[in-house]
């Protein structure tokens, strides 16, 4: 995009590159700053397409929540827990050391009269960028819903 | 208090001769004999439902039955036997309380239970006009299946005096919703227009058995209700003289002693069979003529009803109102949504993609790289703001063009390039700088300026574009400056339009916006599909993009 070279700044560059990982087709934006040496702009140009290229090379696909284990607690206030797992792994493109955010999104129609193993109660949605991906936690044992009692003594 | 009143009487029992009657009824007539069976059920349903305290399934057996007896003695004989016996299990299946028109609904539910069972139309018009019959329980001489009906529902009249009395009051019981002195008023009419009568019963066999019978009962009810004779006679204490009738059939058909709610209380409270004990009802009640009900019959009966001031009456209204209270809470705690469950993930809000790309990261410096729409690996180096030097030429760029908008391929508006441009130039030069060469007079397009500016790095086309823009360059540098503060590049200063002076900082964080903002630009695009190595300006042939090399100038 730009370079740019002072004795004060050293050398510096600013890249945007465009191509395909994982099938997909992704821009890799980036800057280096404060590159000394002979030729401060050369080595900051030569730093900034290597990382490019690192860069391209490091994405795919990225295991982010694995089928089965225990991902989150789901604790009612009538006592019944149970402990909850996708069913399917979870995949989003990234490269290692990238952080996604996590989020549990309840289901709606909620869990009133209990909920039977392996019944969804909401959905676990992971977010890296702009990628938004999802899959349903379920229940890895049977819930009790509350007690008739439970419900007329508890506000 | 509570629990006591929510119990209903003890549950019922569906009559198993009455099943295997409608079953048996019904048969010949559908298609499949599971039918039968489960609509029967339904039906039964619907007359154990609470608040029957007088036409619960008890009376429905009582009733069937006793047009079963009626359409078996020829004296009253129906035309349509069938269409008789099914009016009388349909009779009473709606009756809810407030549902005026609740005849309406059960022959309509007749119409279509039948109709769905395969009955045929003609039976099933005649169990839809048997069921509608007006409660003035009047048959035309000729109409016989209207006089079986009606009899058979007024065979209760005729039962012994004990069972007629607790008749009545599962019938006040099932009418509470009307005010007592509208049910009396309409019972009294009622009563009346039965005792005006030449014959209560149609049927000659009825008449037999029950006429001298219920004119007794009716007669008596009548003075219960303080409308009849001498008021508050000793009728009060003496029932009528009782025959027991009921011989071994005690619920059933014409030989009964009527069946009464089983709930009632019967012990402790014969001292108050009066007047209290009768109270609304839609059937077997008739409206007073006048439209007020209320007003005749308070002035009718009034001296018996509980003023607000008795006790009694106290403790009812403030049992009904825990009752309704307790209703209401039961019912929001019932109905209201139950907490959401707490839901913790394990894996945390954050979640680290495992391991470590290992991108070759310069040792010296800064770097950070952002995967569009992917992510962005944590900046290297030491934060804070540094000198950028000609990255701030994006920024002029950017102002320009936000200001001056290239579209497509057009070249933009024309600059003339004035002597004072020209002379920046030659300064430039003299210090150094990198410099795109002009000439006084000439005219550049806005587009091969910014090529100048990006590609040609000139320090004195930043100047040139700057004065076009903004007529000075400190004009110029307010316009850069507010446009990174909009950006959100909070950490970015410009002192020049071109980035010679250490002044023009920025920071890792922010840098990487600025690409992404000019990648709709033409500028850019072409330098990333077909890198331009030169561009063309009139003054000076070709411009190359490798200046850089000397240190201590900018570029």
């Amino acid at each position: 995009v730009k370079t740019g070279s002072s004795t004060a700044a050293g050398g510096c560059f600013v890249f945007f590159a465009h191509g395909a990982a994982a099938g997909r087709e992704v821009s890799v934006v980036g800057a280096v700053l404060g590159q000394r040496g002979s030729v401060p702009v050369q080595i900051a140009l030569d730093e900034g397409s290597s990382l490019v290229r690192a860069t391209f090379a490091s994405l795919g696909p990225q295991l982010v929540a694995q089928a089965g284990l225990p991902l989150g607690q789901l604790v009612t206030k009538w006592g019944a827990t149970t402990s909850l797992a996708v069913s399917r792994n979870l995949d989003v493109l990234g490269a290692p050391g990238m952080t996604a955010r996590s989020r549990f999104v309840p289901d709606p129609s909620g869990v009133d009269s209990g909920v039977a193993r392996g019944t969804p109660v909401g959905q676990l949605v992971v977010y890296l960028g702009t990628q938004r991906v999802s899959e349903d936690l379920v229940a890895s044992r049977n819930l009790a819903g509350p007690s008739l009692l439970w419900r007329l003594t508890n506000f | 208090v509570i629990l006591r009143l929510n119990i209903s009487g003890p549950a019922s029992e569906v009559p198993e001769d009455l099943r295997q009657l409608w079953v048996d009824l019904l048969e010949p007539y559908v298609d499949r004999a599971s039918y039968a069976r489960a609509s029967f059920e339904s039906l039964a349903r619907r007359y154990l439902e609470e608040g029957r305290s007088c036409h619960g399934i008890d009376y429905l057996e009582h009733l069937v039955f006793s047009i079963c007896d009626l359409t078996r003695e020829p004296t009253s004989a129906p035309d349509d036997p069938l269409a008789t016996t099914l009016a009388g299990f349909f009779r009473y299946t709606v009756l809810a309380p407030g549902v005026t028109d609740s005849r309406r609904h059960s022959a309509r539910l007749a119409g279509n239970w039948l109709d769905g069972l395969g009955i045929a139309p003609e039976v099933v018009d005649e169990v839809r006009r048997l069921v509608l019959l007006p409660d003035t329980y009047e048959a035309a001489p000729d109409d016989l299946d209207s006089a079986v009906t009606i009899d058979a529902d007024l065979v209760v009249y005729g039962s012994d005096y004990e069972s007629y009395r607790r008749w009545l009051e599962g019938l006040r019981r099932e009418h509470d919703r009307l005010g007592r002195p509208d049910f009396e008023a309409r019972r009294i009419r009622f009563v009346k227009s039965l005792t005006r009568r030449e014959h209560i019963y149609h049927t000659a066999s009825c008449r037999e058995r029950f006429e001298a019978m219920a004119r007794r009962n009716l007669e008596a009810e009548l003075r219960l209700l303080g409308a009849a004779g001498t008021e508050g006679a000793p009728a009060l204490a003496e029932p009528p003289p009782a025959e027991d009738r009921s011989g071994g059939r005690v619920h059933r058909g014409l030989g009964v002693g009527v069946p009464a709610d089983r709930g009632v209380e019967q012990e402790g409270r014969r001292d108050r069979v009066d007047a209290e004990e009768l109270s609304d009802g839609q059937h077997h009640l008739l409206a007073p003529p006048s439209g007020r009900p209320g007003v005749t019959a308070a002035s009718s009966g009034r001296q018996r009803h509980r003023s607000p001031s008795d006790p009694r009456h106290l403790v009812g209204i403030v049992a009904a109102a825990l009752v309704a209270l307790f209703a209401i809470y039961a019912a929001v705690q019932l109905l209201r949504p139950v907490p959401s469950p707490k839901v913790s993930l394990v894996l945390g809000s954050q979640l680290r993609v495992p391991g470590n790309a290992n991108l070759p990261w310069p040792t010296l410096g800064e770097a950070q790289v952002d995967v569009e729409g992917v992510g962005a690996f944590a900046p290297v180096g030491p934060p804070g703001p540094v000198p950028v030097a000609s990255l701030t030429k994006m920024m002029t760029a950017l102002v320009v063009m936000k200001d001056r908008p290239l579209t497509g391929e057009s070249a933009g508006p024309s600059i003339t390039v004035s002597s004072a441009d020209e002379a920046v130039y030659r300064a430039d030069v003299a210090s150094q700088q990198s410099v795109v060469r002009v000439v006084a007079g000439e005219r550049i397009s806005e587009r091969q300026a910014l090529e100048a500016l990006l590609v040609g790095s000139g320090n004195n086309i930043a100047q040139l574009l700057a004065d076009w823009d903004a007529g000075d360059a400190s004009a110029f540098v307010q316009k850069m400056n507010a446009s990174a503060k909009s950006l959100g590049l909070s950490h970015t200063r410009y002192v020049d339009p071109s980035g010679a002076q250490d002044g023009n900082v920025s920071t890792l964080q922010t840098k990487s916006a600025w690409p992404r903002r000019r990648s709709r630009t033409r500028c850019s695009h072409r330098s990333r599909r077909n890198p331009t190595r030169s561009c063309r300006l009139p003054a000076l042939s070709t411009i190359s993009t490798r200046t850089w090399g000397s240190t201590g100038s900018t570029e």
